[in-house]
């Protein structure tokens, strides 16, 4: 019996990597629900909505002050109570195994990555200049056309960095489903480690799998960020239209 | 013509605007003047429901609108694009090139073809000097060059009233000409222009009516003549003489 397998790593590797799509899928789905849920409480701070606000300081300071792995379990094991309790009280009848696992993961990991976002959301739309906003309406925009239009490119280029950074942390934080009985690339190797007690070569696969993906997706982010970027130099079309 | 009336505005019990009333005859060009802190621009933005006052209509020939109270965005909208509006920081579209900052509204809010959109843009463009800028960020242009593509994103609204909040004050002094021959040439060709301004040279020369305005009254308000070579009130006077207009000697810009 080999110390190290590396073709156990290799079979390994590309059995998970059949899970990526469910990863990704989890990540982009809880980062949505985050964007949404992160917007609102932004909206919420910003217009200093009386009661409201009070509430997200204490839903941000929960987000902050407990673990994510807790958080999971927190949702996995309460909704179900929570349902229970609803359905005694108010005499309905929903069931708990209708429920899509994934669907405990998503809110877990959407609802925690939306208490970071908001902050970030908050940030990069009190950053824009209140001139452009103000010369949008005097051009006769409505309030949603300057939003759309002006506010929201402008706070998207001080926003990407750190929203990409914080989806990429999401994707690592996926690796936690397994806690909602999820399975996705963590869990698959968990199951294959557990049939061949190659714990180490499953790790080490599905660590390149996380790694090549955080890659991939820097530089996705990188193009975006020079895509959204003013060019430092004017446009070449400058040039044709003077000659 | 365009009438404003008993407009009033106050900021908490700070009262900035009382009961002003003037009148603005098509192709006027009307120059507020008066000291720092007056209300000449809560004035203008007030107009342009930037600000909300308390009091005040405004009628466009036998349209007229409150501006206190337009409860319905679709009034609202109707009023804000009669009026366009220069600000003195320029306030362009910093992800827009100086060709997309003036077609943006005429896209988006006027609901011109894209082609016929950049036609009239070019065509302002060019009018203010720009026209081989078209595909310049405002962060490549100097101020004078922004205030200017500013003025060119106005007049491609066709505005019945074209207002300017001091346009020239937030640039190094010798940017200053290049913006206010722009503005002369536009007074020129026939548009309505409400101007706040401390260039009192460049008022007196182009301005055919002018309102002293003095702490949210008008104390005083006549022919460029009339004020700056007759002014009737002690205050207007002082104001004059303060900004070394009173000696009657001629300035040339
Ligand atoms: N958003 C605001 N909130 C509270 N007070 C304001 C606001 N905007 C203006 N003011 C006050 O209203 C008064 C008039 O200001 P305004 O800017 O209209 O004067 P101005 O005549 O344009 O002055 P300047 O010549 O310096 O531009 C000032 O006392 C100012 O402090
Ligand atoms: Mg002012």
């Amino acid at each position: 019996m080999n110390i190290f397998d590396l073709h156990t790593v290799r079979i390994d590797f590309w059995e998970c990597l059949n899970y990526l799509p469910v990863t990704i899928k989890l990540a982009i789905e809880a980062e949505l629900l985050s964007l949404l849920v992160g917007l609102i409480i932004a909206v919420i701070q910003m217009k200093k909505v009386k009661v409201l606000n009070k509430l997200c300081v204490v839903y941000n300071s929960f987000m902050r002050g407990t673990p994510i792995l807790i958080q999971l379990y927190v949702t996995y094991y309460g909704i179900p109570i929570a349902l229970k309790y609803i359905n005694y009280y108010y005499g309905t009848n929903y069931e708990i195994n209708g429920i899509d696992k994934v669907f405990f993961a998503i809110l877990a990991l959407g609802l925690n990555t939306a208490s970071f976002n908001s902050v970030t959301i908050r940030a990069s739309l009190e950053s824009v200049d209140r001139g452009q906003i103000e010369a949008a309406k005097s051009v006769g925009m409505t309030d949603l056309q300057a939003l759309f239009r002006i506010t929201i490119p402008e706070a998207l280029e001080v926003a990407i960095p750190t929203l990409g950074n914080s989806f990429i942390g999401l994707i690592k934080g996926t690796s936690l489903a397994f806690t909602c009985a999820v399975v996705e690339v963590t869990a698959q190797a968990k199951i294959i480690a557990g049939r061949n007690y190659r714990y180490f070569e499953s790790y080490v696969a599905i660590s390149i799998i996380y790694w090549a993906t955080t890659l991939i997706l820097e530089l996705i982010l990188f193009l975006i960020k020079k895509k959204i970027h003013i060019p430092d130099v004017v446009s070449g079309k400058e040039k044709r239209v003077a000659a | 013509m365009i009438k404003i009336e008993g407009l009033s505005k106050s900021f908490k019990d700070n009262v900035v605007l009382e009961d002003v009333s003037f009148e603005i005859e098509k192709g006027d060009v009307v120059a507020l003047i008066g000291p720092s802190g007056t209300g000449k621009s809560t004035l203008l933005r007030c107009i342009n429901q930037l600000e909300r006052p308390e009091k005040g209509t405004i009628t466009f020939d036998d349209v007229e609108f409150s501006l206190s109270s337009l409860k319905k965005t679709k009034d609202r909208l109707n009023l804000v694009r009669r009026t366009a509006m220069v600000f003195q920081q320029f306030n362009l579209f910093s992800r827009k090139t100086a060709l997309e900052n003036v077609t943006e509204a005429l896209i988006h809010v006027k609901k011109i073809e894209k082609k016929e959109a950049e036609k009239i843009a070019r065509e302002k463009l060019d009018k203010v000097g720009m026209g081989d800028r078209l595909y310049h960020y405002p962060k490549h242009l100097s101020g004078g060059q922004q205030q200017r593509v500013a003025i060119a994103r106005a007049l491609a609204l066709n505005p019945e009233l074209l207002m300017m909040d001091e346009p020239t004050s937030a640039l190094d002094p010798e940017l200053v000409y290049e913006v206010l021959d722009t503005i002369r040439l536009i007074a020129k060709e026939g548009n309505t222009l409400l101007l706040a301004s401390h260039e009192m040279d460049f008022v007196k020369k182009v301005a055919t009516k002018v309102i002293f305005l003095e702490k949210g009254h008008i104390v005083e308000m006549g022919t460029a003549e009339q004020i700056f070579e007759a002014p009737q009130n002690y205050r207007t006077k002082e104001f004059l003489a303060k900004n070394n207009m009173l000696v009657g000697a001629e300035y040339s810009i």
